[in-house]
């Protein structure tokens, strides 16, 4: 989990890989950019000591293989401490390229080995302040003059967001989470709070109050976000502490109790539990005349309680859980038994529907799974095996290799039984949920010299059983193809093909059975990035969609932007602009980009319909330990232009804005 | 019944969607010259942010048969001077024979801001009268963004958007809006190639490749597609001291042929 979050939280910092990554993560799933915002960490770019990063913490950085990792370790485990950053040329499979970028996320200080006493954690640790609020007006243009219609915003009213930590090197941490919604009555509709030690005695890390589990490779239960298919060649590996505290603002995919990790020599254990209320929509069943009952339909995650069906269903439902995991290390081989078992006051009964035949019924769920990595003759091999209450079965595994240090790939292979459920997985597959799904996925990453790279990623998959959307056997694939030029330190260019071949429904009508259609996506990007001096970087994109399904509906897609960004050498402050341009033929052919944004704040709107949309933002540093940043967006387009996450408008204009200051103290 | 043709195709959307007037690019090319180290007079009116280096003071003229159509035919003046770190440039058009006209004006201003990189902005106005019908007066902006990535290569973008003043007379919605974005690159001495991608509103997507070459210090050829269409055209320039023509023809697979001569004259 913290690589996902190191690697996006650089996003903003960093630019264009990591900006990559995230649009790639909404492309597949948009809800996962809106648990990426949710539990995103917020604060500067961590620098980690050369001399005692943990290997958990090298995979934070998406940039490294896991050879790279495995070498650095090598080499610091024979020859000693480093005593300078050049001795990272020294290491096999470390290229020019990959000391440059990890130099930014890596500092050298002498190791002390003592840890340091409680009373120093408090003592000597630093607070965090964050206030964050923005609003957002609809209105209609008729040409000579603008209407704002507040009536008709469904989302009228401020967003509201404070959160405070404190933190002493990641041994002690606590912190608070109020946050609003726009639209919502109460100013502290979600309140979350944890207290957090690590590495105290026998105690590797303990959470009491709002923590999140992340097991394996996600099969069974994974919190937070999660990249999908990408050119990222560890893009595909779940990695991440199994404990980490909730400081995001998810206001239902998180637990609320306790949870410990113990560790000692080689093994670890891991148990947790917890209690809370979720938000979820309850259904009277009066089939049974004499004894009606009540059940659980659907989960609610957006965390809007905006209007009264919000609130009717905000904290419906107690949820309660108990698990676990065993971990043991022998070498480089890491294997973990994990356990979770999840309890509803009310039974989960889906709509009767094709896709819901095999859903979770009943108030009681359990998983157990199996997971393991090892790495060996540059190999590194990882899985995860798990099962269901009902004994049904579900499999991810995959390795990644270089074969030389210019040339690296990965092979991920899953098999989950139709049959087979879990709660909050997220696992590298096709459908948002690991059920009913085979598939293999590939991919390599190709350096042809210092100046020029190529990377792509094929995905092969099957639903045997119906999906939403697909009422019989679905089978697809999916490729990409980019090659990235970089002809100097100061440009960079890239063009990228990405093709979708699935069948689907060939309408939308859920009382029938649907016929299936073959539908093919198609999209092309040409991307530049330019800085003419010290102070500006000039992006350019340009990318072209193409949809079709069966043997009509064509829709044609087409997004344009240009950015300016100014940021001064020694100047405490920086600005951003920019100015995209879309059209497209319909939804289907929706085309994603990444904006910046305030920091630890992530904005990938999908551009559809026509229209145009500037964005202004600003941060300034008032002091050394206080910031501020303001966004102002406004958006122009026709009826259902853009989207945001969940909420939609039809409105012909938007204005957004934002503003976030962090105080250090 | 070509004529008709050819006003279903270009001036009746241009009432009813809005299309914009006057964003077609020339048999010339501009795009050959929008993005070279040092745009002639046409390119740099044409992407405004590309006078952001214009060296010296120009003026040039462009005349073009359009499918051999009088009244869909285009002449052309353009002015271009440097000012300070960047240059001024004015030009106005002209559209249209016996009962349909089309008449606009544009100014612009192109700046300089690092020796790389350039912007520039150009207000047009124009006037749209059809005999029996009331007039069509318009105002727009365009803007831009010049780069040069490399000693070699230069990429650009431009966008232009233009409002109607009396727009509810013909129903247009507003917010119509064209956009560019090209890079061109000098192989040797003689060649240059360019590429730009044309975008207007409800239009489909044109890429228009070109190709200049330097035959000998007077004479150049020139070749390519010539958005929004994507005809195919060709021309040859001769150079002489300060003065600069250009003859060239393009084809298009329904509309026929379209002749196209310009003559640009070095002030200083």
């Amino acid at each position: 989990m913290l690589m996902l979050s190191t690697a996006t939280l650089h996003a903003q910092e960093e630019g264009e890989e990591s900006e990559q990554a995230v649009e790639n993560m909404a492309m597949e799933d948009e809800g996962q950019i809106q648990l990426l915002n949710e539990n995103i960490d917020i604060g500067e770019q961590k620098k980690y000591n050369i001399n005692n990063v943990s290997e958990p913490e090298l995979f934070t950085l998406p940039f490294l293989t896991p050879q790279q990792i495995n070498q650095f370790l090598l080499y610091r485990k024979t020859l000693g401490s480093f005593i300078s950053m050049l001795e990272l040329q020294s290491i096999p499979y470390w290229d020019i390229a990959t000391i440059k970028k990890a130099t930014a996320y890596f500092k050298i200080e002498n190791v002390v080995q003592i840890v340091p006493e409680m009373k120093q954690r408090f003592k000597e640790g630093s607070h965090m302040l964050l206030y964050r609020t923005g609003g957002s007006k609809f209105g209609y243009s008729n040409g000579s003059s603008t209407v704002f219609n507040s009536s008709a915003n469904i989302e009228k009213g401020y967003k509201q967001l404070i959160k405070y930590n404190f933190q002493f090197k990641n041994l002690v941490q606590w912190g608070l989470t109020i946050e609003k919604d726009a639209g919502e009555k109460s100013f502290a509709d979600h309140t979350s709070g944890y207290f957090m030690i690590r590495k105290k005695g026998i105690i590797n890390t303990m959470v009491l109050g709002d923590y999140l589990i992340s097991m394996g490779q996600g099969l069974i239960h994974w919190q937070g976000y999660a990249f999908g298919k990408s050119n990222n060649i560890i893009g595909g590996y779940r990695q991440g502490d199994f404990i980490r505290p909730h400081s995001g603002s998810d206001e239902n995919r998180y637990h609320r109790g306790i949870a410990l990790t113990l560790e000692k020599k080689k093994i670890t254990i891991s148990v947790f539990a917890g209690q809370k209320k979720i938000d979820a929509n309850i259904m009277n069943d009066s089939s049974n005349g004499f004894s009606p009952s009540q059940y659980i339909s659907s989960f609610l995650t957006s965390g809007l309680h905006a209007k009264e069906s919000d609130l009717a269903d905000k904290n419906a439902v107690k949820e309660s859980i108990l698990g676990g995991r065993f971990g043991i290390q022998f070498k480089q081989l890491k294997i973990g038994a994990n356990y979770i078992n999840t309890m509803f006051d009310f039974p989960i009964k889906k709509r009767f529907q094709p896709y819901n035949y095999y859903s979770i019924n009943g108030n009681r769920w359990q998983n157990g799974s199996i997971d393991f990595s090892t790495n060996t003759r540059n190999i590194f091999l990882f899985g995860e095996a798990a099962i269901d209450q009902n004994l049904n079965k579900a499999l991810v595994t995959g390795l990644i290799k270089s074969f030389d240090p210019k040339v690296d790939a990965t092979i991920i292979y899953r098999n989950i039984s139709k049959k087979f459920r879990s709660i909050q997985s997220n696992a590298m597959t096709q459908n948002t949920e690991a059920n009913n799904e085979e598939g293999i996925f590939s991919c390599i990453n190709l350096q042809v010299n210092a100046r020029t790279k190529i990377d792509g990623y094929v995905d092969y998959f099957v639903n045997r059983w119906p999906v939403y959307y697909a009422d019989g056997v679905r089978r697809g694939k999916t490729f990409s193809v980019q090659l990235t030029w970089r002809p100097n330190k100061k440009t960079e260019f890239y063009s990228r093909i990405q093709q979708d071949f699935r069948n689907s429904n060939d309408r939308i009508d859920e009382d029938k059975t649907n016929r299936l259609a073959n539908t093919m996506n198609t999209k092309w990007r040409t991307h530049l990035s330019f800085m003419p001096n010290e102070a500006f970087t000039i992006r350019q994109r340009i990318e072209l969609s193409k949809f079709t399904q069966g043997e009509g509906g064509v829709e044609t897609g087409f997004l344009s932007y240009v950015e300016v960004i100014y940021k001064p050498l020694l100047k405490p402050y920086s600005f951003s602009a920019r100015m995209s341009i879309f059209e497209t033929g319909g939804y289907n052919a929706r085309i994603y980009a990444f904006e910046r944004d305030l920091l630890s704040y992530y904005s990938i709107p999908a551009f559809y319909d026509k229209g145009i949309r500037h964005y202004l933002l600003a941060q300034y540093k008032i002091t050394k330990s206080l910031q501020v940043w303001v966004k102002t967006i406004f958006t122009k387009s026709a009826p259902n232009g853009v989207v945001y996450g969940t909420s939609s408008f039809g409105n012909s204009l938007r204005k957004e804005w934002r503003l976030q200051m962090i105080w250090h103290f | 019944m070509k004529k008709l043709f050819i006003l279903s195709l270009g001036l009746i959307p241009l009432l009813l969607n809005a299309q914009i007037i006057g964003e077609q690019r020339s048999i010339l090319s501009l795009t050959s010259t929008c993005y070279q180290k040092k745009p002639d007079v046409f390119g740099s009116s044409t992407l405004i942010a590309a006078s952001a280096f214009a060296d010296k003071s120009q003026i040039g003229f462009y005349g073009e048969n359009r499918f051999m159509v009088k009244s869909h035919s285009p002449v052309r003046f353009a002015m271009c001077v440097p000012v300070g770190k960047g240059a001024v440039s004015f030009s106005g058009n002209y559209l249209g024979a016996n009962e349909m006209h089309l008449y606009g004006l544009s100014a612009g201003h192109g700046l300089k801001l690092t020796n790389k990189l350039g912007i520039g902005l150009k207000i047009d106005a124009g006037i749209f009268s059809v005999s029996h019908a009331e007039k069509l007066k318009m105002i727009g902006y365009q803007g831009g963004i010049i780069y040069q990535l490399s000693e070699k290569t230069i990429g650009g973008f431009h966008f232009s958007n233009k409002r109607y003043l009396m727009s509810n007379k013909f129903n247009i919605p507003p917010g119509s809006y064209a956009v560019t974005a090209g890079i061109g690159h000098q192989i040797n001495p003689s060649i240059f190639i360019s590429c730009e991608i044309f975008k207007e509103t409800d239009k489909p997507v044109s890429i228009a490749p070109n190709m200049s070459w330097n035959i000998n210090s007077a004479i150049n050829l020139k070749a390519g597609l010539m958005p929004p269409l994507n005809d195919g055209y060709i021309g040859i320039g001769w150079n002489r001291k300060k003065q600069g023509f250009f003859i060239g023809i393009s084809s298009h697979a329904y509309l026929g042929f379209s002749g196209a001569i310009s003559y640009v004259y070095d002030i200083k």
